[in-house]
């Protein structure tokens, strides 16, 4: 089910209504229900995968219980291994098979060993990626005793399955929000007001702009080959506020719809396009996954803590792991080894930590430097994420190509250009409301709170007509693919 | 909690309200368009005896005015640049829903892409939005799922931002209609190369979508059971006949339906100062083409008057 479609506006106030009322707030039947309403969230798409999430969440529990029980540090660590290798089993083979079988067969056909094989036609569960590394997160905390097991199936599979960020995220860590799921929970009127906003918001940032962008976007990627130099930057600027406005929408109608039920997500981006420094855009993008990343795959591979070839190998390792999670392919490798090498100057110099506060914090504009840095890193992503949305390298490579000619001086040339002013005056819009809402948990955090109510409602009706009139069908989150 | 709701049901009253402000966009969006074929479609006004339906092909290859003034019945072009077989079936099922019945319908065929997804021929959403307002042009796309259940409620819902463009349309030299729907047109395209493909051009059935399929079958039911008669025409193309094309048709056709092939012999068709471009005619070869189907048309019409004179003596 999309959180863009009216399937969800129907299924959102029915499980909002039984679960607040129906259940009398009893916990086990909330969390109960919980897990029903996750199910057939995901079962929407293909029930047949739901088998893979029973299943990891059984082997997860089943672990996590017997971890506690266990002494032995062999044993503990063939469990540990056990769950890893299973959970990470299914993402190999849903997610990577076809690659790695495909880059064997030429590796061996460059030395001269023709090797038959066919590749299978595997359809990728929707979301594996983020439900595999919550469950695994869970498994490996309760190895190194951070976390007690739970003895709750129920709250449990509430976990693994919830369904505001089962698909897309964020990654939730089992220490955060598995106790949630022991504690009461009572309604709480502001969260849920909260809530409301950020999925309207949300709502705009995946329709509004993503959507909007993504025609464009497609457009030109889809036929770079007879495209100017300029309209390339304007395709890859398009892709730029698509997968912000795809993912980062995604996140803010996840965790608005969330507090609707009383739990608190973690935040998953702080508006990385006005960083100054890759390191910050790094730590304002994705954050679940970075930081996810760095706890489970930087810090025990020695972390910063070695020399200098330590820091290289291990930043180069996190960067192009988290590049091949998003996808088989070499782009996205190459999409991760080109933020390493971004990132590397900074962590020689320990530059990695100069950006931590808001920019310009408590002023309107940024100084002209703060603008200049902004500038820079906000270009340096854009050139990596021609990679990102590439079909394959040598695609990536012709459409930079293209970019570096004299070609780039033209006047841009594409299909419904006066639609495309329309979502320009809009992208300005909404980097304005990002802009002055930066210092808030998402941009219009705070706007209009102490407008009188029509002034406000206005705001809202606004932004809801917008929607309403920008919208086409229904599309995809980028997300789902990884 | 019951405060929470209670808001949320007087917010919803409100955009219910608000919503209705654009009632204004709805309703003139029809009156802004140049071509009105569609809505006098949908108001009934289409009251002829031969309907040409089809995609740019269509339109510009036959002129309508030409069938009425030789055959003295009337006739009307319906077709419609870059729409596909499920847009004709529509424009049929709106025909029959709202108008006359037609004697017979002139179907032109898109070899090859008839069958097949591609970029080229789809259905035509963008003419649906301007007559958002009337209720069978929202169900139409209720029932492809380029609106949801929402638009019978409310209006933001049911418009477009191209309701939003309150600027008179005007024609462009590719659309210019003329009298009784045709398009045909004067002037070559400048990116046609013009080297005519004599090679036996090939059909894989393979690449066919299942739904243009199913609509092209519908379309014939749809003709049979109002006893109506198709005929389904191969316009030329400025490369040789395909003829594996025209026989995957005819294993698709039923057989009170009628096929007729452009004369493949006609050194008209040979002639590149008769095209457009590759694939569609100009003006001169659009008439000369046009007299092919009214020649087939009387033919049609005599081999009908002896069968009946037939059925009479027995």
């Amino acid at each position: 089910m999309l959180f863009n479609s009216i399937d969800f506006a129907v299924f959102l106030p029915i499980v909002f209504i039984l679960y607040w009322y129906a259940t009398h707030k009893n916990l086990k039947l909330q969390n109960l229900l919980i897990v029903v309403a996750s199910y057939t969230f995901y079962g929407w798409w293909d029930w047949r995968f739901l088998l893979l999430i029973i299943f990891s969440t059984i082997i997860d529990y089943t672990i996590g219980i017997k971890l506690k029980k266990e002494d032995s540090v062999l044993k503990r660590k063939a469990l540990l291994w056990t769950s890893i290798a299973v959970n990470l089993g299914f993402l190999g083979f849903f997610k990577y098979y076809n690659f790695f079988l495909d880059n064997f067969i030429t590796a061996f056909s460059f030395f001269g060993t023709e090797i038959k094989a066919n590749s299978l036609n595997i359809i990728l569960p929707v979301g594996i990626s983020f439900y595999t590394f919550q469950t695994l997160s869970y498994t490996i905390d309760v190895y190194k005793e951070k976390l007690e097991p739970t003895k709750d199936f129920i709250a449990f599979s509430a976990f693994v399955s919830f369904f505001p960020q089962l698909v897309a995220g964020p990654i939730e860590r089992a220490a955060h929000l598995l106790p949630q799921f022991y504690k009461k929970r009572s309604f709480d009127y502001t969260k849920a007001v909260d809530g409301m906003r950020q999925i309207l918001w949300g709502l705009f940032k995946k329709i509004v702009i993503a959507d909007n962008c993504a025609e464009y976007a497609n457009q030109i990627f889809n036929n770079s080959a007879d495209m100017n130099g300029s309209t390339l930057v304007l395709g890859a600027l398009f892709f730029t506020f698509q997968i912000y406005g795809d993912f980062s929408g995604y996140s803010d109608i996840a965790i608005g719809t969330s507090r609707l039920f009383g739990f608190d997500l973690m935040r998953n981006f702080n508006f990385p396009y006005f960083s100054r420094d890759i390191a910050e855009f790094w730590r304002r993008w994705h954050i679940s996954l970075s930081t996810w990343f760095r706890d489970y795959l930087y810090i025990p591979l020695g972390g910063s803590r070695g020399g200098t070839w330590m820091k290289i190998r291990n930043t180069f390792i996190i960067f192009i792991v988290s590049g091949f999670w998003h996808g088989a392919n070499w782009t996205f490798i190459v999409w991760g080894a080109l933020n390493a090498i971004y990132f590397l100057p900074l962590l020689l110099t320990n530059n990695n930590r100069n950006n931590l506060e808001t920019v310009a914090q408590g002023k309107l504009f940024p100084s002209i430097k703060e603008f200049s840095f902004m500038l820079l890193t906000f270009g340096l992503t854009v050139f990596a994420w021609i990679f990102f949305r590439a079909n394959d390298i040598g695609h990536a490579t012709s459409y930079i190509s293209e970019i570096f000619s004299t070609s780039l001086f033209a006047i841009p040339v594409f299909a419904e250009r006066g639609k495309a002013f329309i979502v320009l005056v809009l992208l300005m819009l909404f980097i304005l409301l990002e802009w002055q809402g930066r210092e808030g948990s998402y941009a219009i955090s705070q706007l209009g709170l102490k407008w009188k109510r029509p002034y406000r409602w206005g705001l809202y009706l606004g932004l809801i007509s917008i929607i309403f009139i920008m919208t086409g069908k229904e599309q995809q989150f980028i997300y789902f693919q990884f | 909690m019951s405060g929470f709701i209670k808001k949320i049901i007087f917010f919803a009253i409100a955009f219910f309200v608000f919503d209705k402000i654009f009632y204004a966009f709805l309703f003139i969006s029809p009156h802004l368009e140049s071509d009105k074929r569609l809505e006098k479609l949908v108001n009934g006004e289409i009251n002829k005896e031969i309907i040409i339906l089809g995609s740019s092909r269509g339109a510009r290859n036959i002129i309508a005015k030409q069938i009425e003034d030789s055959l003295h019945l009337s006739s009307f072009n319906l077709s419609y640049p870059g729409s596909d077989i499920a847009f004709q079936e529509f424009l049929l099922q709106t025909l029959l829903a709202n108008n006359k019945k037609p004697k017979a319908i002139i179907l032109t065929l898109d070899d090859p892409i008839q069958l097949m997804p591609n970029d080229f021929i789809n259905f035509r959403f963008d003419r649906l939005y301007p007559l958002a307002k009337y209720e069978s042009i929202n169900n139409e796309m209720i029932k492809r799922r380029e609106k949801n259940f929402l638009s019978r409620f409310l209006i933001l819902s049911r418009i477009n931002q191209v309701n939003f463009n309150i600027t008179e349309k005007k024609y462009s030299i590719w659309d210019s209609i003329r009298s009784n729907g045709s398009m045909p047109i004067s002037f070559q395209s400048k990116d046609a190369a013009f080297n005519y493909d004599n090679a036996a051009q090939t059909y894989n059935k393979d690449n066919e979508s299942l739904a243009k399929i199913k609509s092209f079958t519908n379309f014939q039911r749809l003709c049979l059971d109002n006893s109506i008669a198709l005929h389904l025409i191969f316009p030329p193309n400025y490369k040789s006949h395909n003829r594996q094309f025209e026989n995957r048709i005819r294993q698709l056709t039923h057989s009170e339906v009628s096929l007729f092939v452009h004369d493949t012999l006609n050194d008209v068709y040979h002639d590149k100062s008769y095209f457009f471009d590759e694939r569609h005619l100009l003006v001169n070869g659009a008439v000369v083409f046009t007299n092919e189907l009214i020649d087939m048309l009387k033919a049609k019409e005599h081999e009908s008057a002896i069968t009946v004179l037939g059925h009479s003596v027995q």
